[in-house]
């Protein structure tokens, strides 16, 4: 995984095999999370693997994060993490490219989980007046279980162009 | 001193007595009235401390910086200037710096120019995995699904919140150009002592630096290309790479031109360097 970008705007969007049942029938997840992960219209997903096999790590912040999108997304969504609570950890890349993580979101939610987090941009980067790259994926899935996924990187004043092309897979259909 | 002596002083930064016994005075008042605050359970007050507090240690470490450069030590200034930057970064969503009464803006622009000229390009940047980890504020463990209710960045009890890392794993360590932490520098070893060596050529800083009389002399930086004679490379051949950095021979490249294209820097001062200094140029 690259720690940095020098990209100002990189948004590649790709066919997907994955949507929520891959993930909530991972081996790690119990019976009794897997029902909670049922109900999500959004999952933080791990990253699989990073230099040691069978490692599941969610990138650093991503606590902060979970708790600022479920405090800002209405009350009939539901936000959860993939992982159980004991195999809960967090990568610190020490390099300046903030990588949000990956996020599986149902086709109606994804609009509002990009304003939120365009919204999360605002408040950790852009006030600051850093000039700052961000990294983030989204698998979105329509009711039919079909997917997409949206992965940006780049400048994080640039995020929330990416709307556009969430916008457009609503209107389309996947 | 009360509140409001601290505030003078914090806004009078050009003329200021800063030493170490005056400094110890002004920290330990920003404790007492802090401590005051907490007692009457005001936390704005506490908060309005606490930026108080970083806008001291911003403009102590700037002056601090600017002293390294002045007497060559440049890799600690880098420190020094990353530490400005680092607490303006944690102040800057909770402080209003919009008329610069504490001349915040002032050092924030010029501690990204100075970092701008230093010749440092790639760093190290260590893979951590954080196993376990408490609040900083109410010394709970974070669970992802059970927050502790502290937000990390906010300000409480007049401290900011954090995260203490009690449990991690050291997974590798990578190059990178654009580091969070700054201080991580790629130094040269000296074989027989053991001993770091700096390398690198810091002749822009030093030419700046002379030319200012005082860390609040405004100056901008201009960065553009023009050709040098061939004359100042009469070591590069022409079958050599181009001396400009386009991969291209020599021969096919600059050598074709009036001179070899390359970066130049221009400074502007706000206020005149010394005479004998002025109208100088430098090749680096």
């Amino acid at each position: 995984m690259k720690h940095e970008t020098d990209k100002p705007y990189g948004l590649v969007i790709t066919d997907s095999s994955e949507n929520f049942d891959t993930w909530i029938n991972r081996g790690y997840i119990s019976k009794e999370l897997r029902q909670d992960l049922k109900n999500s219209n959004i999952l933080i997903v791990p990253i699989e693997g990073f230099r040691v096999k069978d490692i599941l790590v969610f990138p650093d912040q991503t606590e902060g994060l979970f708790t600022f999108i479920r405090n800002r997304l209405p009350s009939d969504f539901k936000i959860n993490v993939c992982i159980e609570e004991r195999d809960y950890k967090e990568l610190i890349l020490h390099a300046d490219l903030l990588i949000l993580g990956t996020f599986v979101v149902t086709l109606i939610v994804a609009p509002i989980l990009v304003n939120i987090l365009s919204e999360y941009l605002k408040e950790k980067i852009l006030k600051t007046n850093k000039k700052r790259g961000v990294k983030v994926s989204l698998t979105i899935v329509d009711e039919k279980g079909r997917s997409k996924n949206l992965t940006y990187e780049g400048d994080a004043e640039n995020f929330g162009r990416i709307m556009n092309e969430v916008g457009k897979l609503n209107e389309e259909q996947i | 001193m009360n509140i409001d002596q601290v505030i003078e002083y914090l806004k009078n930064i050009k003329e200021r007595d800063s030493s170490p016994k005056k400094l110890a005075e002004v920290n330990e008042a920003l404790k007492k009235i802090k401590g005051k605050a907490l007692k009457e359970n005001n936390q704005e007050e506490a908060k309005r401390i606490w930026c108080f507090q970083q806008t001291l240690k911003i403009q102590e470490n700037y002056l601090i910086a600017y002293r390294q450069m002045k007497h060559g030590y440049f890799y600690e200034a880098w420190c020094t200037l990353e530490q400005c930057e680092l607490s303006s970064g944690f102040l800057s969503s909770h402080f209003s710096i919009c008329d610069d009464e504490y001349l915040l803006n002032f050092i924030n622009k010029h501690v990204e120019q100075y970092q701008s000229l230093f010749p440092y390009g790639m760093f190290f940047s260590p893979e951590i995995l954080v196993k376990e980890k408490k609040c900083n504020i109410c010394r709970k463990r974070v669970s992802i699904r059970k927050p502790c209710g502290h937000e990390v960045g906010e300000i409480y009890n007049g401290e900011m919140c954090g995260r203490l890392v009690e449990n991690i794993e050291f997974l590798g360590i990578s190059f990178v150009k654009s580091p969070v932490q700054k201080y991580s520098v790629l130094f040269m070893t000296d074989q027989k002592t053991g001993k770091k060596v700096d390398h690198y050529s810091y002749s822009l800083i030093r030419y700046l630096i002379k030319r200012l009389q005082s860390p609040f002399d405004s100056w901008d930086v201009h960065w553009t290309k023009r050709r040098h004679p061939h004359s100042k490379f009469k070591y590069v051949g022409r079958n050599d790479k181009c001396p400009c950095g386009s991969e291209e021979k020599y021969k096919n490249c600059c050598l074709m031109e009036s001179g070899v294209l390359m970066p130049h820097c221009i400074f502007t001062f706000s206020v005149p360097p010394p005479v004998e200094l002025r109208n100088t140029e430098y090749t680096y």
